[in-house]
């Protein structure tokens, strides 16, 4: 099922384009009203960057509506944000979204406890595993989509062989750092904990993890933005086909219908900030000794 | 350039055998050469111990290991070969491909798809990134939409580009210099804006004008964060440029890796991929040394640019707090 089998169902006229510049219009009055009135609610560059936003739209728009634009290469923000609500509400976007966010979550959530504790192993080995590290650095170097190809021949076109890049991609930034912010750990406070008696898991839980756990969070953030490169190449690259923002946004490239193009990058794009977003949200919630 | 485009010509010589039989490297070959090679650094470790450092030999240990394991186990037959590549079978191949000038043609065409693309995005980020960083009022309304820009995966820009641009190089090289865009830019405001104070105020005070400024105290204390965001910038633009050759072109080595998967030649997927792993690192070293020099030049203290990963995440999140 692809949003374009529909012809005859126009998504353009879900929101007009004055329609359109009136939202944006009230959108920003609302929010210099609701900052004036609450400051902490809305901070200053949210608002900053809708009014910078909403002004680049409505140039666009303004460009498009006086044909200045041609609507096949670059079609007027009205109608990729209607047919971003279209798509919705046929029941297409949804299992998109879904599909790739599953790929994601998974191989990330997996990236993070294999690479966590693979970093606390070897830093807990550190003395004799540092000759490793110039193999680690050679395996690092290759970049994930590389090993795409090599995925596929191994665990065949599907879910596993995204899943593996996407795990790859997201594994090394969060390794290294985990290395380094155990390696951050004071031995004054690690002596302390064994001297009141505590053995190596309690210095692990007291010490190491608080410490470490801002360094991973950071590697966490890098190895998302990492995976979501990965993702979307994968899709790209029809890995998996029929799902998928980045098998959406290709196969509209083959159809030549970018509106559907550009509601699919926007889409991605919104995605990953809300996930970096929830990722900094967790940034704070522990506090190591300092 | 035909034998860039089209792998078929080498498929056909392998299917006639030509290349077998020539100058291939026995397992066992490689497996006793692997072994001499770490004999004989044991015995130099073992009898003159300034020969060679400890840390060289711990390198030398892990690598041979592990191209013993790997050759081993495949000798052995202790997995399916058919979609694992031994050692000495990459090493022939690689070989082989060379003597085509099949390698030297993808290597080109990556590299200076590679170059254009992120020689564009180093032309446009730096320049535009010192003036963001001196108008600060200018950053705080454009900066919440560029990191919207930057969350969004460049690969994900790229079916958009081959409309805009048409199929070719246009798009490859567009979203590599996308991809280490931003970087470059936001590590090159966040220079700029750490520069010090007093040390402008005593360029004013003197007499000097805004140029001097930028060029006394400016762009010489932006430089070593400028040069990291280039070194982060070079990593993203790397990964892109593989992923727009695996999913949109018709030669350098991301093309070659998907073209002899789609052949099942394990051993040339394994070769391309060596091969970007050994320009990435030469390129990756290269701008460490470039990075070295310009912050020993300036006299400052090298403050551990490689070693210290935490610094270079700050400047790859750097946005943080704005």
């Amino acid at each position: 099922m692809h949003g374009s089998v529909f012809p005859e169902m126009e998504s353009g006229d879900i929101i007009a384009s004055p329609f359109f510049i009136l939202i944006l219009l009230l959108l920003c009055v609302v929010l210099a009203v609701t900052r004036r009135l609450f400051p902490g609610l809305v901070s200053s560059s949210l608002l900053k960057g809708f009014i910078v936003a909403s002004g680049l739209l409505f140039v666009w728009e303004m460009l498009s509506l006086l044909k200045l634009l041609s609507p096949v290469l670059l079609p007027p923000p009205t109608k990729f944000f209607s047919n971003i609500v279209y798509l919705w509400s046929i029941g297409f976007l949804q299992p998109q979204i879904g599909s790739t966010l599953f790929r994601l979550a998974y191989a990330f959530v997996l990236a993070l406890l294999s690479a966590v504790t693979l970093g606390i192993l070897v830093s807990y080995f550190s003395k004799r595993f540092s000759p490793i590290e110039s193999l680690i650095n050679a395996v690092r170097m290759i970049p994930a989509p590389a090993w795409l190809s090599l995925s596929i021949l191994w665990f065949g076109i599907g879910y596993a062989s995204a899943i593996f890049i996407i795990w790859l991609g997201c594994f090394f930034p969060i390794f290294m750092n985990t290395v380094n912010g155990v390696n951050k750990a004071e031995p004054v406070q690690v002596e302390t904990v064994l001297t009141f008696g505590g053995d190596k898991f309690d210095v692990l839980m007291e010490v190491i993890l608080p410490v470490a756990y801002h360094h991973i969070l950071t590697g966490a953030r890098i190895g998302l933005g990492i995976g979501w490169i990965t993702v979307i190449t994968a899709e790209l690259a029809s890995v998996d086909i029929g799902a998928g923002l980045g098998w959406m946004i290709q196969d509209s490239r083959i159809l030549l219908d970018t509106t559907t193009v550009l509601s699919g990058i926007i889409v991605v794009g919104m995605l990953g900030t809300i996930t970096d977003l929830i990722l900094k949200k967790f940034d704070g919630l522990v506090q190591g000794w300092s | 350039m035909d034998l860039c485009r089209d792998g078929h010509e080498l498929l056909e010589l392998e299917q006639t055998g030509s290349i077998s039989g020539r100058c291939t490297i026995h397992p066992l070959f490689f497996i006793a050469a692997v072994s001499a090679v770490l004999l004989l650094a044991t015995l130099s470790r073992y009898y003159a111990e300034h020969a060679i450092s400890g840390k060289l030999y711990g390198t030398f240990v892990v690598w041979s290991l592990f191209l013993l394991l790997w050759e081993g186990t495949l000798y052995l037959g202790i997995f399916r070969s058919m979609l694992l590549a031994p050692p000495s079978v990459i090493i022939t191949k690689t070989l082989y491909l060379l003597k085509k000038g099949y390698l030297q043609a993808n290597i080109i065409s990556t590299m200076s798809r590679f170059l254009a693309g992120f020689s564009l995005a180093l032309v446009i980020a730096v320049p535009v990134g010192i003036m963001l960083g001196l108008f600060k009022k200018a950053y705080d309304w454009l900066a919440p939409p560029l990191n919207f820009m930057r969350m969004v995966p460049a690969p994900a820009i790229l079916p958009f580009a081959i409309i805009l641009l048409g199929i070719g190089e246009g798009p490859a090289v567009f979203v590599i210099a996308l991809g280490s865009f931003f970087p470059i830019l936001l590590n090159t405001v966040q220079g700029v804006r750490e520069a010090e104070k007093l040390h402008i105020e005593v360029i004013q005070t003197l007499g000097g004008n805004s140029m001097d400024v930028l060029r006394h105290v400016i762009i010489p204390s932006a430089l070593p964060t400028i040069l990291t965001g280039i070194r982060i910038g070079f990593g993203i633009g790397w990964l892109v440029l593989v992923s727009a050759e695996i999913v949109a072109a018709d030669s350098g080595l991301g093309f070659m890796i998907e073209g002899a998967r789609n052949r099942l030649e394990t051993p040339t997927v394994f070769v391309g991929m060596t091969t970007v792993c050994a320009l990435g690192l030469t390129m990756d070293i290269f701008l460490k040394k470039i990075e070295r020099f310009f912050i020993l030049r300036r006299g400052g203290v090298f403050l551990q640019v490689e070693s210290d990963i935490t610094k270079i995440n700050k400047k790859i999140l750097c946005n943080e707090g704005r």
